[in-house]
């Protein structure tokens, strides 16, 4: 008989043992917290003060021909335009490749040394708690590197503008912080896709 | 008591295994559906740069770029087959199993800029493995034939799928750039896909699950390891910035393959 009640008293005792160390496994897994949805929130866009700019750059009726399916004004930059201060070199971008969608634009204007992306939109993302969107209608952001060039995001008329510069990938860096701020200060705005 | 350890014993591994063990869900791919687990989001393979915990859903809705294929976010640098590892074989079995890994910070030669990053000199994307060995060593296998003269579609194994409708807003040397139709996404970057055989064009609406082109090495004309580099880039307090995709993939992941990946720290 003893040794059926050793038997029995060693299972209880290694049952208990071994779901004890389960239970503990479990408990040590990590608690992290739970992963964080993001929710974008829609700027209101300034079109009286785009379409003044637009009459004053491409005259009124170039302006007052405003794309309805265009979220956001249209910035583009001009055909060529003069970088890098007294060493000035020209860049000549060819016709831009424009898609419109339901938060703004996507356009592609190659140039002769790089290619520049732009992406515009009426939505972003807050991180503040609040929800507090305390971004200014008008502003030029950070130059941040890429993989090879660089970018800059603008706010005009409430609208955002990232501007992606593209350097070819065996050429090394091909444009510096001041000539992608040049860029930017010859864009010009327009209210329809330009013929 | 020989009995009583025996059984013990018994028990012990069948109350305390976990689910990693069970049968592959299929016979090609190297994970089971239920096994499907995570390190968590900032802890990169070991010397191989700082993370960050970043676990936020930078994209909600995307599904995986592989659908219900195999694919598991790994380094391809610190791995076999990549620049810092020991081994050069990339098909090793363990490249394709659980865990993912983030890469997002992985330290890089060139300098660049994230929202949240310690350095600047890091990966701006995640790396995706995707399919088995099998897969790999046919891909190896076809690469070599392309190279010598067949058609770059015999390379075509893995198709790479649009993670949210949109338009193609972008195709470079190396790169497919998708920008969806919602939210504050401002670009998916899909680095590395076959150039030669792309689905798709600048312009081109695609929904999301559509084939955009195929899983490959290109880099420029070189080539890498076969892999997918994943970009997100959002506007964030006004910018746009490169985002970690590395929990919206592993939610991606959720969705397509309708799993659940554990946390396992």
């Amino acid at each position: 008989m003893l040794p059926i009640r050793i038997f029995k008293l060693s299972l209880g005792l290694l049952v208990a043992l071994c779901l004890s160390a389960c239970a503990t496994t479990q408990a040590d897994s990590p608690t992290d917290p739970e992963p964080e949805d993001v929710t974008p929130i829609t700027r209101v866009i300034d079109w009286d003060r785009a379409i003044q700019d637009a009459t004053r750059s491409q005259g009124r009726i170039a302006a007052n021909r405003r794309d309805d399916n265009l979220v956001v004004p249209l910035l583009l930059p001009a055909q060529t335009v003069s970088v890098g201060g007294i060493s000035s070199r020209m860049i000549a971008f060819k016709r831009p490749g424009v898609v419109l969608d339901k938060k703004g634009y996507a356009a592609v204007i190659r140039g002769d040394q790089l290619t520049l992306l732009i992406d515009a939109t009426h939505q972003m993302i807050v991180t503040d708690e609040a929800g507090n969107n305390s971004v200014p209608k008008d502003f030029d952001g950070n130059w941040q590197l890429a993989d090879s060039g660089g970018q800059i995001t603008i706010g005009r008329y409430g609208a955002l503008y990232a501007l992606q510069f593209v350097c070819p990938s065996n050429a090394g860096p091909c444009i510096s912080e001041p000539s992608a701020r040049e860029i930017v200060q010859a864009l010009q705005v327009h209210t329809s896709i330009p013929k | 008591m020989k009995y009583a350890l025996l059984l013990a014993l018994l028990i012990g591994t069948v109350g305390c295994s976990d689910n990693r063990s069970a049968a592959p869900a299929s016979s090609s791919s190297p994970n089971t559906t239920t096994d499907c687990h995570y390190l968590s989001p900032g802890n990169l393979e070991p010397n191989s740069g700082e993370g960050v915990a970043d676990r936020r859903i930078w994209a909600p809705n995307i599904i995986s770029p592989f659908g219900n294929v195999n694919a598991v976010a790994k380094s391809q640098v610190y791995l076999p087959g990549g620049s810092q590892a020991l081994s050069s074989d990339q098909c090793v079995v363990q490249n394709f199993r659980y865990p993912h890994r983030d890469t997002f910070c992985e330290t890089r030669g060139a300098n660049r800029d994230s929202l949240n990053c310690p350095s600047r000199f890091i990966h701006q994307g995640i790396d995706i493995n995707a399919g088995d060995r099998q897969q790999c060593l046919q891909q190896v296998q076809a690469q070599r034939d392309v190279n010598m003269g067949a058609s770059p579609e015999v390379a075509n194994i893995i198709p790479v799928l649009a993670v949210a409708d949109g338009v193609i807003s972008y195709i470079g040397e190396y790169t497919v750039d998708l920008r969806p139709a919602e939210g504050a996404i401002s670009r998916f970057r899909y680095l590395h896909l076959n150039m030669q055989t792309l689905n798709v064009v600048f312009g081109d609406a695609v929904k999301q699950g559509d084939v955009l082109g195929y899983y490959h090495n290109d880099f420029a004309g070189t080539s890498t390891t076969f892999h997918l580099h994943f970009e997100v880039i959002a506007f964030v307090d006004g910018e746009a910035q490169y985002v970690s995709p590395y929990m919206s993939f592993i939610k991606a992941e959720e969705r397509s393959k309708g799993i659940e990946c554990a946390d396992v720290g």
